[in-house]
């Protein structure tokens, strides 16, 4: 075996690892309000936007706050630095990552629209 | 004649989901607007893959079926390397397969997941999802495939070490599509988290009639152009064989 083709080998094998190890720490971070507030790190939460008049977006400090109701049926305060996302109102379900950083609201670094599952006939609009 | 049909088949169907796919009037899903017509192109790719993959392994396990001295076989020696570049060409058409599912997703999650960023975020693109990250294991078991066998100076060890290497790349390839995308949640409408209830590679009775009229007939004649390139991959590689030999 040429030398070149071993580092390369190893690069792979080692690249391998790095994503199976992101994998179980990306994974198992999908959670719910209640947990998320115990553990205090950084997770991925799935929930519906609910209350939706009462969201607002402070334009002066560039926060967008909304409420999330996630599969439990707990409801808490997200703030999210940036504007309303657009689609944000069509979206079926929402997925926030971060973390409590103050204890009664959620501060979600990332958002991520997640889309509906069923490809059904017309009567989906 | 017979024997070229499957090529019609493939091309006439790949164009009909083309314009089919892009030219119906489909109903509109919430965030994802008209992007849902990728369910045509996106998916099929994974099927391609898999069955790509499936002919790759069949050659493999052939090839080492007949270095078995018990194994009865009739012109063995050129056989048997047929069998090993059948083998390493499937795989290649697989490779491509799974580049093309991995770039049709990554275009897909850009307009639905995460349309509110900006086209300059990584994270715009890429989210880290566990199938996104499946697929992409896959690909680099696949590379390394490849890297092995271009290790190797003697053909016939090269052949079957890659052979021995290539069941355990297809064996990796059941709980990372099959398994994994079942267990975990994440932003695929296939996770186990969905509404679909999760975890269905095929996401049956989830699709209407609208969309399964083109989705069918996609994965069907994707399959069948896979295989054609695959083919025509694997015939050049045996002629660039043979005249190597007769020089």
């Amino acid at each position: 075996m040429k030398p070149r083709s071993i580092l390369l080998l190893v690069i792979i094998a080692l690249f391998t690892v790095v994503l199976a190890v992101s994998f179980s720490g990306n994974s198992s971070s999908y959670t719910t309000f209640g947990e998320a507030k115990k553990s205090g790190g950084t997770v991925h939460i799935v929930g519906s936007w609910v209350n939706r008049e009462s969201a607002n977006y402070d334009a002066s400090r560039d926060i967008f706050t909304f409420s999330l109701q996630d599969t439990t049926g707990t409801v808490s305060p997200v703030s999210y630095h940036d504007p309303k996302p657009n689609d944000f109102d069509k979206a079926e379900k929402i997925v926030v990552i971060g973390k409590f950083e103050t204890p009664d609201v959620f501060t979600a670094d990332k958002i991520i629209m997640k889309c509906p599952s069923k490809y059904g006939d017309k009567e989906v609009k | 004649m017979v024997r070229h049909l499957y090529k019609a088949a493939g091309a006439g169907l790949v164009l009909y989901a083309l314009i089919a796919g892009l030219m119906t009037e489909l109903p509109v899903m919430g965030p994802m607007g008209q992007s849902n017509r990728n369910i045509f192109y996106h998916v099929p790719m994974w099927f391609a893959v898999v069955v790509m993959m499936g002919v790759s392994v069949f050659n493999s396990i052939r090839y080492l079926r007949m270095t078995d001295p018990d194994y009865e076989r009739s012109g063995a020696g050129n056989d048997l390397a047929l069998t090993d570049i059948k083998a390493s060409e499937s795989a290649k058409t697989g490779v491509l397969f799974n580049i093309l599912g991995l770039v049709t997703g990554m275009v897909w999650s850009r307009v639905t997941w995460s349309s509110h960023l900006p086209a300059n975020r990584f994270d715009a693109w890429w989210i880290w999802d566990p199938i996104q990250i499946c697929a992409l294991v896959s690909l680099l078991i696949y590379l390394a495939y490849f890297l092995l066998r271009s290790t190797f100076q003697d053909e016939e060890q090269k052949a079957k070490i890659s052979s021995v290497y290539n069941i355990f790349a297809f064996v990796t390839l059941i709980p990372l599509y099959f398994i994994i995308p079942k267990m975990l949640p994440g932003a695929h409408p296939t996770a186990a988290n969905s509404d679909a209830g999760g975890g269905s590679f095929v996401m049956a009775g989830k699709l209407g009639g609208d969309f399964s009229i083109i989705f069918w007939p996609s994965i069907i004649g994707f399959i069948l152009m896979g295989y054609w390139v695959y083919e025509l991959q694997m015939r050049t590689a045996a002629v660039s064989l043979t005249l190597s030999e007769e020089e």
